[in-house]
């Protein structure tokens, strides 16, 4: 069988397999093994375990994943969400749209705190919600704030989806993470001004509080202490990375030990919920680590195939130039952003796209960010996206999924927009990076 | 049949009542490592390796107990809107290819660790801890899932033939 023929069948396979709603590890795994087995014999297999053993299992880089899950789950249950809303909340109340805006910055903050794209539309959707929809706000405003202002999770530092990238592609986690800063600000900037503005030509969307139920300075002082806590977190965190006295992994540890004592000072921990917490970490760890499990054996055929050098004459002969092929790539990345977890789409896409990428003379840190980005306005966009699931598990009974999807178009099209500024100003994702660790 | 989901599941939660510290003694050793290191200037020679040996262990091994919450990550965008006898039909349709999967990852697992036992291989470092246990963790967690994953196929033939899963 030729070349082509076998990727067909190989994309067949995959869509059949998923289809079925067998796990995307085991899909994958699946696939790896029987084409593997079928085109070149048994032989070629003995790499699978050593792939397993060498670079899922004994990777240093890759021990950040646990670290940063767990400082999540900590966070999540530390009762933090509730206190910062609050904060913002007693400042932002009498401006029209301020819980939303609290919401957004409230979601930043933690996306700050935490490497994945769910962890803050689910805390924000169990706190924010009803307080903005109890104040009679617009309620897709409502939802579509705390659906975009989550997926920020994987764009600004700490990111999981950025650790498997930097892994995958061989380009710095450090530089990633400072890339992610500028772009993650631009997008909750862009979600602010549009809550604002929407709210000041209609302002029965975002009702500020009455004049007599804001409140008093004192009020105010204490709900601003809460935030200190989380801040120096962030500082400690992102700043021990970006100095160079930590590696991400180290930061990841330190970044759990803090948020541990955050949640002790917070007098939230007892067994209960340390249990919840760990669990939740294996569980959530066991899916992404499996994920990089399987795709690793699906990837013995791409080895087996010489598929780069395969994909650098295919890029060769497109009659695209830079642009063209940056935008074929970014329509696929987001028509696969739609059914897949964006770690599974690294592992599979990376020894396709990264040859591609080396060939047109993209900037590698860059690319990546581009790619997150793409990544979670697919994450929130109708008809799939995961983030709409968990907005529809979270939301009061009356809303319907038909309601999230309205909610979310704007938000959509302005990462969207996004998207677009930082793919023609690639300074916006570049300069943090090069302020920080030089050219 | 139902005493066998049953004594499977129980099996994974214990080995999840121990992973589940895995997480937390990562974190000690490597903040331990970066203050020995940063404020004390005096590096361990062992923090380093035990946390990769110790983050291999809990990446092979968490497999099952993800599986036995059914948290591995799936596209539902079809699967969720099935009833749950249909769903039950198609886990039990694709079972032989979580099977194929696993046992393929058991059996070279078992003679990639096998080597290394053989050999009784130590780290090629200054700590050298023996290196061989860790490599034997992947056929352990290759008999975990495929144990999990045969305990969810018999409750789903359980549910598809009498409408009836393992209550646990």
């Amino acid at each position: 069988m030729d070349i082509s023929t076998i990727t067909v069948l190989l994309f067949l396979c995959m869509v059949l397999g998923l289809i079925s709603g067998l796990p995307i590890t085991f899909v994958l795994g699946a696939i790896g093994v029987v084409f593997t087995y079928f085109l070149w014999g048994p032989h070629a297999m003995g790499v699978i375990p050593t792939l397993i053993f060498g670079k899922a299992m004994m990777s240093f880089g890759l021990l950040a994943i646990p670290l940063f899950i767990l400082m999540g789950a900590v966070l999540q249950h530390s009762g933090m969400a509730d206190k910062l809303f609050a904060a913002f909340h007693v400042w932002g109340g009498r401006i029209g749209g301020g819980l939303a805006v609290a919401a957004v910055v409230v979601c930043t903050l933690f996306a700050a705190m935490t490497g994945i794209g769910g962890a803050g539309t689910i805390t924000m959707g169990l706190i924010a919600l009803p307080a903005m929809i109890a104040k009679g706000y617009n309620k897709r405003m409502a939802l579509g704030c705390i659906g975009a202002g989550g997926a920020l999770g994987i764009l600004i530092p700490p990111s999981i989806v950025m650790i498997i990238y930097g892994m995958i592609c061989q380009v710095s986690v450090g530089r990633l993470f400072a890339a992610g800063i500028g772009p993650g600000m631009l997008l909750a900037g862009m979600y602010v001004a549009y809550i604002l503005v929407l709210c000041k030509i209609y302002p029965e969307y975002g009702p500020g509080v009455a004049e007599g139920e804001t409140a008093t300075l004192k009020e105010k002082i204490v709900a601003t202490k809460t935030v200190i806590g989380p801040l120096v977190l962030i500082l400690v965190v992102l700043g021990s990375i970006f100095s160079g006295i930590c590696t991400a992994t180290e930061g990841s540890a330190l970044g759990a030990a803090g948020s541990f004592i955050l949640m002790v000072r917070s007098r939230t921990l007892n067994w209960e919920s340390f249990k919840a917490v760990s669990l939740g970490t294996l569980k959530l760890t066991g899916m992404v680590m499996w994920i990089i499990i399987g795709a690793y054996c699906f990837a013995t055929i791409y080895l087996a195939l010489g598929a780069a050098g395969f994909i650098r004459e295919v890029v060769a002969a497109m009659p695209f130039e830079y642009w063209g092929v940056f935008i074929l790539i970014q329509i696929m990345f987001f028509a696969l952003g739609m059914v897949l977890d964006p770690g599974a789409i690294v592992m599979i896409t990376a020894p396709i796209v990264m040859p591609v990428v080396e060939t047109m003379g993209y900037d590698p840190v860059w690319f990546g960010v581009i790619f997150i980005m793409n990544m979670q306005a697919a994450y929130i966009s109708p008809p799939f996206g995961y983030n709409l699931f968990y907005l529809k598990s979270i939301a009061p009974s009356g809303i319907g999924i038909k309601d999230i999807y309205m909610a979310i178009i704007p938000f959509v099209l302005l990462q969207i927009l996004g998207l677009i500024i930082v793919s023609v100003f690639p300074q916006i994702a570049l300069w943090i990076p090069s302020l920080i660790y030089g050219n | 049949m139902r005493a066998f989901v049953r004594i499977v599941a129980r099996i994974s939660d214990v080995s999840g009542m121990i992973l589940m510290w895995f997480p937390w003694i990562l974190m000690l050793i490597i903040a331990w490592e970066v203050v020995l290191r940063s404020l004390f200037n005096h590096p361990t020679v062992w923090a380093h390796e035990l946390s990769i040996i110790m983050f291999g262990a809990l990446t092979i091994l968490s497999g099952a107990y993800t599986l036995r919450n059914r948290a591995h990550v799936n596209m539902d965008l079809l699967y969720m809107h099935f009833s749950v006898r249909t769903r039950a039909l198609l886990d039990v349709l694709t079972f032989p290819f979580f099977l194929i999967f696993c046992l393929v990852i058991l059996w070279l697992g078992w003679e990639f660790a096998w080597r290394s036992v053989k050999l009784a291989e130590i780290s090629q470092s200054d700590w050298a801890p023996p290196i061989w246990p860790i490599k034997l963790t992947i056929p352990l967690g290759a008999v975990l899932l495929l144990l999990q994953g045969t305990a969810n196929f018999v409750s789903d033939l359980l549910k598809l033939f009498t409408g009836k899963g393992v209550e646990e």
